[in-house]
């Protein structure tokens, strides 16, 4: 198993201080290098989000893709940095979009909202829960949890984008917008096309790297 | 004083323990890097 040195080295600290068997190591290496990975994209995302000025918006995009993200997976980096180059840049973008598309009126909110709970329910029903060689889902009994779990919050988002349509929230239509931007980004990763980005941007940036 | 670290570390390596299996359930995190499941985890 190939982990990061800070995690393996956290990881061996809190063991000699209690005595954990290798295998529990293990699983502490694994967990520190997520939380920490995780921690850090998040909080980068949400900095830059604040730089660009749409914090509510990216905020939104986050919380939507964590959701997703978590039950129906999608396509994976193969390494932590560029994950974090793409997932930094991402979502901001996402936002700044979704905050020009709420200026556009509220009948284009309307068609994106739509457009993207179409795309989003079909591609979740279809493909989800999509694994990866280094998490791979070998239950099917979790493969149909899952899936039932990513359906479930398709219907939720599409009350919360329905309870946002009605609201008189400043941020409203903004939040409407990234909310179905990121469903489509979330269903592209889901999708062969995006796993070809994924390694796409995975080969660019191992060639910058060698130069 | 020796007493309470030990708590905090078996404290703290205990929940990181229970995170582990509960996230290992997932099908993915929020970002699009995914370090390699230990075997214990995947059952």
């Amino acid at each position: 198993m190939s982990y990061l040195a800070f995690s393996k080295r956290w990881a061996g600290y809190l063991s000699r201080k209690t005595g954990l068997s290798a295998e529990q190591e293990t699983i502490l290496t694994y967990v520190i290098e997520v939380l920490v990975l995780n921690l850090m994209n998040i909080v980068f995302t949400l900095l830059l989000g604040v730089l660009l000025g749409v914090l509510p918006g990216t905020a939104a995009c986050l919380i939507t893709a964590i959701l997703f993200r978590h039950s129906a997976g999608g396509a994976h980096s193969s390494s932590p940095w560029r994950c974090a180059a793409v997932t930094i840049a991402v979502f901001p973008l996402l936002a700044l979009l979704g905050s020009f598309f709420s200026r556009l009126g509220q009948g284009f909110a309307d068609v994106l909202s739509v457009g993207a709970l179409g795309v989003g329910m079909t591609t979740v029903v279809l493909l989800a829960p999509v694994d990866s060689p280094a998490a791979p889902i070998i239950s099917p009994l979790r493969r149909r949890k899952l899936k039932i779990i990513s359906i479930a919050l398709m219907v939720l988002v599409t009350i919360i984008v329905l309870l946002l349509r009605e609201s008189r929230w400043q941020y409203a239509g903004m939040i409407q917008s990234c909310i179905a931007l990121t469903l489509l980004w979330v269903s592209f990763m889901l999708t062969g096309w995006g796993h070809k980005l994924m390694s796409f941007v995975d080969k660019i940036l191992k060639k910058r790297k060698e130069v | 004083m020796k007493k309470i670290i030990s708590r905090f570390f078996i404290f703290t390596v205990t929940t990181l323990l229970f995170l582990a299996s509960v996230t290992a359930a997932s099908a993915c995190y929020f970002s699009s890097y995914q370090p390699e499941v230990p075997e214990a985890l995947r059952k």
